[in-house]
């Protein structure tokens, strides 16, 4: 079976994730409890630190006092702050996937929509105007995007919060600045693949039967496009998860990206390992939903499965 | 990391570069006549010349605090204004040059000189290390890059030099994967397998072999994740984690920025712009690279020129022929009636004639063959019959077609649609392509029969039902639910034909219907068309380029060379007794007409002619056996004439009657 072979590939690539991750405080050159005591240290403060990080303990039981903490609260503590990891990245989390999700919802849709009208139209206008907003939107820095919208939208007319993450409204701003990604990544996929399959028989069958264009494009060939269409929207998920380390910043949202900053910042290893395994085992995740996806929506592949 | 994939799934096969005189000069030259190349090509060395040359050009000081002077907004003394430490932002811009785009060379050299050998050494030794690898650039790939980057700038300590090594390790595992598979698809080459063979050592293979074939995906991938590394670099700046202060640069400079975006916003301006330009510049460049280097961009490489949609609009809104009215009209009219038809393909040298004024008329329960050699102009005809020719890429100059006594050319978009719904039906050479892969047979037969009627799902369904076992598909309830794949090539084809069949055509188009299959399977979709056409009475628009077919199942024939037919009359009449030399060439070389036992089969001298490039007078007339540069033939195009029963364009017609 298809599902069990992929999450069976799955499970070593996490398990070589979580020990990489693991390894990060060993990979620090130095004494990271000496790096975090600072220079004026006294021998007991580092020695406390080391065992605050669970230094002294041999290799193997510190992995399994890792793998514990993603469980147990009470193992794995913020160094700066002292509360447990989990609760941190668990009070954060919502945050992180609403802009996230409401920009990948909002990109593909913008996307898909402007895809459609390039194909449909090649070489006028709205397919010139469109090609240029495409290539502005792969090469915008978003946090300078992100700047501009706030100056422009929060500070110059009043319309938005610049900062924050009280009221919805407060999520506006960031879910349309991080949509220019996916929407300008959408636009070119459905473009190209709508282009491609323009001339493709099964289109012309189609109109035969005296369907209207627009029911041509939207149910024949776009839906060709859709298998594309939902890989790349998990990898463009997967960056948006990522770059939340950057528009959370931006925005000054409270969420996982820009905990992890501070963490990185004030050398809060707990914190930093635990956040980038949780980024870790959500790209494993989306990588494995979109295999599957892709796998069961190609009738063709679908069908070998069964067969198989 | 979307790259890595992309750039993967399509090894791309570059022209051997030692054929050519300088392939630097080649290189360039592709690159400049594409306007997004040019206009990349151009900042992306703007930007490195300023790299270069940046920090001599820079008025001031950028290190000079002055607090007398802070955030000023942009004035003669300072362009673009000073920062909050009062420093000249135009002068840190310059030298901020230098840091930005060194970050990104650097990062980008690093992932390149590790990932690509890694890369070629898998695909070269295969076994343990490419399993290895490939394992290792998973894991690697588990990570969101910018994540990946942030973990190295934590192990590492936040500077320059250490962004550099995160942002290049990140872009290893994208290095490396395309660096494989296109490496792999080279080595399957078998001219590469002949010199392994011939023992050539690995060194020289990979330098002499796959590096050339490899270098110019490399090249695309370079330039387009250098934007990306410039971009994930210039964030781990805009964080703090960059270029640490005083040393100017891009992102840090925005990062500074972000605390004054209130109250003095153009300080976020000048390095945003610089920034976002530059990803640009890079963009722009790798996109005119991979139009050059990967032949399946074929959107961009069909793309029409920008102002080109001007040029279409009007002639799309031009009548599209004279005589409108004139098309025969009436109850009594012929089911096809084709008049002076011209066709031509729209090309960036402007209009190619490929059909070149084409009369026609089949009558209802006749079939017509249109028999012809490839790039005679056949399909595009059958297809403008069709009302299916694509605006886009195919012009109708002149004529008229009318459908059932109903003018077909020039109507508006509704009206087509009727037309086709109500009494056009086609059917296509590969039956394969010409269902649509994802959606069931039961779906695709479904929506034909709803187009054309208002019945209740349940009368849809007995109706798909009732079609497929007209189309002699046993079992039809059960074949509804499958998919195009579950089918045999026969099968599918009595599919498209039931389709076709769904609205009850007066026409029914068949493009080489029978090519696709093999012989015993020809012969009973044939039969099966054949007994549709005389339980309904339609006319069938045949075209091949097989004449036993002709033969076998046609009423009449009309052989088509070079955008014209130039001989056409039922088909006892033309194939008994041949006129025309092309088509007595064409019986010739039919296999089991002319040759006896054991003698190989003729064919027909010369090369057809290329669409746009006629010889004058007789098109056929290089390759003539009658011609024999009589000056007749080249003084004029022969017309149409009746001899003998038929039409048929020759000067000489008359001699093969004697």
């Amino acid at each position: 079976m298809f599902v069990l072979r992929r999450l069976s590939s799955a499970l070593p690539t996490l398990f070589a994730v979580s020990l990489l991750v693991f390894l990060f405080v060993d990979l620090i050159p130095g004494d990271p409890a000496q790096i975090l005591a600072g220079p004026t240290a006294s021998n007991e403060e580092i020695e406390s630190i080391r065992k605050f990080l669970g230094l002294n303990e041999p290799l193997l039981s510190r992995y399994g006092q890792f793998l514990r903490g993603i469980f147990d609260p009470s193992v794995a503590t913020s160094f700066r702050t002292h509360r447990p990891v989990v609760v941190e990245l668990a009070e954060r989390l919502p945050n992180t996937l609403i802009v996230s999700i409401g920009g990948l919802a909002i990109g593909v849709v913008l996307g898909t929509l402007a895809g459609i009208v390039c194909a449909m139209r090649p070489g006028g206008i709205a397919d010139a105007l469109i090609t240029v907003l495409t290539l502005a939107g792969i090469s915008m820095p978003i946090y300078w995007l992100g700047l501009l919208c706030i100056w422009y939208f929060a500070v110059n007319l009043g319309w938005l919060p610049a900062a924050g993450a009280s009221t919805p409204m407060h999520f506006v701003l960031p879910i349309l600045v991080i949509a220019t990604r996916p929407a300008a990544m959408f636009s070119r996929l459905v473009a190209t693949s709508l282009t491609e399959s323009m001339g493709r028989d099964y289109l012309d069958t189609a109109r035969a039967k005296g369907l209207s264009e627009t029911r041509v494009v939207l149910f024949h060939a776009l839906r060709n496009s859709l298998i594309a269409a939902v890989s790349v929207a998990g990898v463009q998920f997967g960056g948006m998860l990522g770059g939340s380390v950057v528009t959370e910043t931006v925005f000054g949202i409270p969420g996982v990206g820009r905990l992890l900053v501070d963490a990185v910042s004030r050398a809060d290893y707990p914190v930093i390992q635990y956040a980038i395994l949780m980024f870790a085992v959500f790209f494993v995740a989306i990588n494995l939903v979109t295999d599957l996806l892709t796998q069961w929506l190609d009738p063709r592949t679908r069908d070998q499965e069964r067969l198989a | 990391m979307s790259l890595a994939q992309d750039m993967a799934a399509v090894p791309e096969r570059a022209e051997s570069t030692t054929a050519k005189p300088n392939p630097a000069w080649t290189l360039l030259r592709r690159i400049l006549v594409q306007p997004k190349g040019a206009v990349g090509l151009t900042l992306v060395v703007l930007y490195l010349v300023l790299a270069v040359i940046g920090p001599a050009l820079a008025p001031q000081d950028a290190f000079r605090q002055n607090f007398a002077q802070t955030l000023r907004p942009p004035s003669a003394a300072h362009w673009f204004g000073t920062d909050q430490l009062g420093r000249d932002v135009f002068s840190r811009i310059l030298i901020g040059a230098r840091a930005t785009l060194g970050i990104g060379v650097g990062g980008v050299t690093v992932a390149f000189l590790i990932g690509v050998p890694l890369g070629i050494l898998a695909a070269w030794r295969r076994g343990w290390i490419e399993a290895v690898l490939m394992r290792a650039i998973d894991v690697m790939l588990s990570f969101p890059d910018i994540v990946f980057a942030l973990a190295v700038v934590a192990i590492l300590g936040a500077n320059t030099q250490n962004v550099i090594i995160a942002v290049g390790v990140v872009s290893i595992p994208v290095f490396a994967r395309t660096a494989r598979a296109v490496t792999l698809s080279v080595l399957a080459e078998p001219y590469i397998e002949g010199s392994v063979a011939l023992g050539a050592s690995p060194a020289r293979v990979i330098m002499r072999h796959v590096l050339p074939n490899i270098s110019g995906t490399l090249l695309t991938l370079s330039t387009l994740l250098f934007a990306s590394t410039l971009l994930s670099a210039s964030g781990l700046g805009f964080l703090g984690l960059g270029t640490q202060p005083p040393f100017p640069e891009w992102g840090t400079m925005l990062g500074d920025s972000r605390s004054y975006i209130r109250s003095h916003p153009y300080l976020a301006t000048f390095p945003g712009l610089f920034l976002a330009v530059s990803a640009l510049a890079f963009n722009l460049l790798g996109d005119a690279l991979r139009t050059i280097y990967d032949p399946t961009s074929r959107r961009a490489a069909r793309r029409l020129p920008m102002l080109n949609f001007l040029r279409r609009r009007t002639a799309a809104s031009a009548p599209p022929a004279a005589g409108l009215a004139a098309a025969p009209a009436g109850p009594d009219a012929p089911v096809v009636a084709v008049e002076g038809l011209h066709l031509a393909f729209r090309t960036g040298e402007g209009l190619l004639e490929v059909v070149r004024g084409v009369d026609l008329t089949i009558c209802a329960g006749r079939t017509l063959a249109i028999v012809g050699e490839s790039g005679s102009g056949k399909s595009t005809l059958l297809r403008a019959i069709g009302t299916l020719a694509n605006p886009q890429e195919v012009a109708i100059t002149a004529g008229t077609v009318a459908i059932g006594g109903e003018p077909a050319l020039g109507l508006p978009a509704a009206a087509v649609r009727d037309l086709r719904r109500r009494k056009i039906g086609i059917v296509f050479q590969d039956a394969a392509s010409a269902l649509n892969p994802v959606l069931t047979v039961g779906a695709q037969l479904a929506e034909a029969v709803r187009a054309g009627s208002r019945l209740g799902p349940q009368a849809v369904r007995q109706r798909c039902i009732a079609l497929l076992r007209d189309v002699n598909i046993a079992d039809p309830e059960r074949r509804l639910e499958m998919y195009p794949h579950q089918f045999s090539g026969g099968m599918k084809q009595r599919i498209v034909i039931a389709i076709a069949l769904a609205q009850n055509p007066e026409l029914l188009l068949a493009d080489e219907p029978t090519s696709a299959l093999d012989v015993t399977i020809q012969q009973q979709i044939l039969v099966l068309l054949r007994e549709i056409q005389r339980k309904r009475g339609m006319a069938i628009l045949l075209v091949t380029h097989d004449l036993n077919l002709v033969a076998r199942f046609a009423d009449d024939v009309a052989v088509m060379y070079a955008g014209r037919l130039v001989e056409s009359g039922a088909i006892a009449t033309v194939l008994e007794q041949p006129l025309h030399p092309y088509t007595q060439a064409l019986r010739a070389s039919a296999p089991g007409a002319g040759e006896g036992r054991g003698q190989p089969l003729r064919s027909i001298p010369g090369e057809p002619p290329l669409v746009g490039q006629l010889p004058s007078g007789c098109a056929f007339r290089p390759r003539c056996p009658r011609s024999a540069n009589r000056a007749e033939c080249a003084a004029q195009e022969p017309p149409e004439r009746m001899v003998a029963s038929r039409q048929v364009a020759c000067v000489f017609a008359e001699e093969a009657l004697s």
